[in-house]
């Protein structure tokens, strides 16, 4: 897949954190992903597109958690492909999942430790690492709480907390903001925009107010294709541009950026026709 | 969640932070593995109490019931193990942990280590509260910790390799088929009377008068734990060869089980000794295994040993050691199984227990039908010496038969009135002629009544 067309934001001069090259995934028949090329740097990342759009798929995959069919997987400057360096890509890797499991009988200290261990912290920086990642998501007053008592906010809220809790340079989120409140996810956007200082963070959402206040960097896939790549303003710009419905500009964008989209192949059809 | 701003201004705790318990123990504690072992506890111990009587005083018979228990508690253990392995599935976990960089084999260490060893400490715990309900009522001999080591081994691997299982087969179901498949492999393994290979059981029961030969228990745990580690290694270890190096040595153990066959077993040599009382005569001995009965069994006795004084041609002894008694001796009544004669250390029956004895020193239980004249002398003296508790119900219901049954008790009651109106002297000469019959079936030299 080729990026879209426009061209607004350059791509970043330091250290690309994420590269996909010519990303295929298939599920049995259905191809979720098809030449996707991407590049993600430091900063927040918004992953937007409608259901079924392959935006999972593309979490999934930079998880490694899913093999791709075919195409380059490069994260932190290590093949993710290459099995002898998953390992050190992992470490510096945080996820969550849409669907987040956990222990109900643990404690959320004793589940963002597991985590901990699971990613092969050191274990002398652990105990810092899980208050610090706790308290970042407000937690801090029921971290020896078990898991099964808090309130599915709260559980999402481990879920960001077991993510962090290695202060990751690479951070994929999918459907973050499900579950939490508003004041909830306004404080979510606040430290998204922290993490995003120094790390990659990818944030697949169906919720385009959460992109346009926390993300510095848009991407919409549609049909297993990049529909749009740039800011969160130039997409607003997008939809002011146009007479697309939406409650405010970025939605109205985000309408205007899939329509072009669709409308591409048609158009390309129709020339294709034309010239025959 | 906290705002930056505020998480920069929020005072630090004095102090470090609490320590970030390792997942080990938080398995241990927090996770399935102590209801796996409280599971395994309470289902031995209901096992276990339901037959009390059968086992609680004699130290072999705990052990070899705690062993029996292991047809039980390794299926349990299995399904514990099972359960545990299905975890990630049924807590969608395996997506996150699908992204960690902890080599799989740590990862199934720390899950399923807690629940193997809750699992054994469920077995001991249940095998140390047997042994100190046995304590009070122990009849002699000592506790026996023989096969404990093998068995709590071979709960922790049934627990590690159920996990396994539950891992690879994605559904809820395995857990409860595997522990019934495990307990009909065991059962139908267990009641298998010949070939060597029932030996590999480590649920096989164990008779109460042998003890393994040394290397037995090794050799049962390094099978049952080399097993359980290869099917591990097999399943998570990198390098998946390295599940040849414990399969060869469960190999190994196994076909050494087999080959030694019943040799692993060997006669109790505490049960081959006896203690006496030498006060009596006959003088009665007991087992030394259940040297602590003798002073209960001399009293139930007294009645016979006080009647006999003086009597020639009766034993010199009550023995109680296996095998057929020796000349001069008579085969004291069975003390064991418990949970007859014996219920925790006591007699349950002395009276029932003195009429055995009389049977023995009589010795015509292989007679089978006597002459009527034998058959009323021995009446005679087992009224005399120790009636049986059953006595007067059987007299009564000949009292109440026909004229045939009537006749017949008629001859006993006045068999017994002329034995008892004998004077001393003249009982002593009668009854020195009729034990000299002990064991003959031919009522010719049976003294007449």
């Amino acid at each position: 897949m080729t990026t879209a067309s426009h061209p607004s934001r350059s791509l970043p001069a330091e250290p690309v954190g994420i590269r996909v090259t010519g990303l295929r995934v298939r599920h049995r028949r259905t191809v979720a992903l098809d030449s996707v090329d991407l590049d993600f740097g430091p900063g927040v990342h918004g992953l937007l597109g409608p259901n079924g759009a392959g935006k999972t798929s593309l979490i999934r995959v930079l998880a490694t958690v899913a093999e791709p069919s075919g195409g380059r997987v490069e994260i932190l400057g290590h093949d993710a492909g290459d099995q002898r360096r998953r390992g050190e890509v992992r470490r510096r890797m945080g996820y969550l999942p849409q669907e987040f499991g956990y222990y109900p009988g643990f404690t959320v200290r004793e589940f963002v430790a597991y985590v901990a261990w699971l990613k092969e912290m050191p274990a002398a920086v652990t105990p810092n690492a899980v208050e610090r990642a706790v308290a970042r998501v407000g937690l801090a007053d029921r971290i020896d709480a078990k898991v099964r008592t808090l309130s599915g906010g709260m559980v999402r809220r481990v879920g960001i907390a077991q993510a962090i809790v290695n202060d990751p340079r690479v951070l994929l989120f999918d459907e973050p903001t499900a579950g939490l409140d508003p004041e909830q996810r306004v404080e979510f956007r606040e430290l998204l925009r922290e993490l995003g200082a120094s790390s990659t963070v990818i944030v697949s959402t169906h919720l385009v107010e959460d992109v346009a206040a926390a993300c510095t960097e848009v991407t919409l896939v549609e049909g297993g294709r990049v529909a749009y790549r740039g800011t969160p303003d130039s997409l607003a710009a997008l939809g002011d541009a146009t007479d697309c419905v939406g409650d405010n500009p970025i939605e109205r964008g985000y309408t205007a950026a899939l329509r072009a989209h669709r409308a591409r192949p048609r158009q390309a059809a129709a020339l294709g026709e034309a010239a025959r | 969640m906290t705002l930056v701003s505020e998480r920069r201004t929020t005072p630090r705790r004095t102090g470090r932070p609490r320590r970030a318990p390792h997942p080990l123990r938080a398995e241990a504690v927090h996770g399935f593995a102590p209801w796996a072992g409280a599971a395994v506890f309470l289902t031995l111990g209901v096992l276990l109490a339901g037959s009390a009587e059968q086992w609680q005083g004699g130290w072999t018979e705990t052990r070899s019931r705690l062993h029996e228990g292991m047809l039980i508690v390794l299926p349990l253990a299995s399904a514990a193990g099972c359960w545990q392995g299905g975890r990630e599935r049924r807590r969608r976990t395996e997506e996150l942990w699908g992204t960690v960089s902890r080599a799989p084999l740590a990862r199934f260490v720390v899950a399923a280590l807690p629940v193997a060893l809750w699992t054994a400490a469920g077995y001991g715990a249940a095998a140390a509260g047997a042994l100190l309900a046995t304590w009070p009522y122990a009849t002699g001999d000592r506790p026996y910790f023989d096969l404990l080591p093998a068995d709590l081994a071979s709960a922790a691997a049934a627990a590690v390799a159920g996990q396994v299982v539950g891992r690879v087969v994605a559904s809820r179901l395995a857990t409860p088929l595997l522990a019934l498949a495990g307990y009909v492999v065991l059962g139908i393994s267990s009641t298998v009377r010949e070939g060597a290979g029932r030996l590999l059981n480590p649920a096989f029961p164990v008779r109460t008068d042998t003890v393994p030969v040394a290397w037995q228990p090794a050799a049962v745990t390094l099978w049952t734990a080399g097993l359980a580690a290869a099917v591990v290694l097999a399943h998570t270890a990198r390098r998946r060869y390295t599940a040849l190096l414990p399969l060869a040595a469960a190999t190994a153990a196994g076909a050494l089980l087999v080959q030694a066959g019943d040799g692993v077993w060997r006669t109790n040599p505490a049960g081959s000794r006896q203690v006496c009382g030498t006060s009596t005569s006959p003088q009665i001995c007991v087992n030394a295994r259940y040297e602590k009965l003798l002073p209960q069994v001399t009293a139930a006795l007294s009645g016979i040993t006080g009647r006999l004084e003086g009597v020639r041609n009766v034993p010199v002894r009550f023995e109680d050691r296996p095998g057929r008694p020796g000349r001069d001796e008579a085969e004291l009544p069975m003390l064991v199984p418990l949970g007859w004669s014996v219920v925790r250390g006591r007699l349950t029956d002395p009276g029932q227990y003195a009429w055995e004895a009389v049977q023995a020193l009589q010795d015509r239980m292989d007679c089978g039908a006597v002459d009527a004249r034998v058959h009323t002398a021995d009446d005679a003296v087992t009224h005399y010496l120790a009636p049986s508790p059953m006595e007067k119900t059987f007299d009564e219901h000949d009292a109440a038969g026909d004229e045939a049954q009537r006749a017949e008790l008629r001859r006993r009651l006045a068999a017994r009135a002329r034995l008892t109106a004998m004077d001393e002297d003249e009982r002593r000469a009668w009854l020195s002629a009729y034990f000299a019959t002990a064991g003959d079936c031919d009522a010719r030299g049976v003294p007449a009544l």
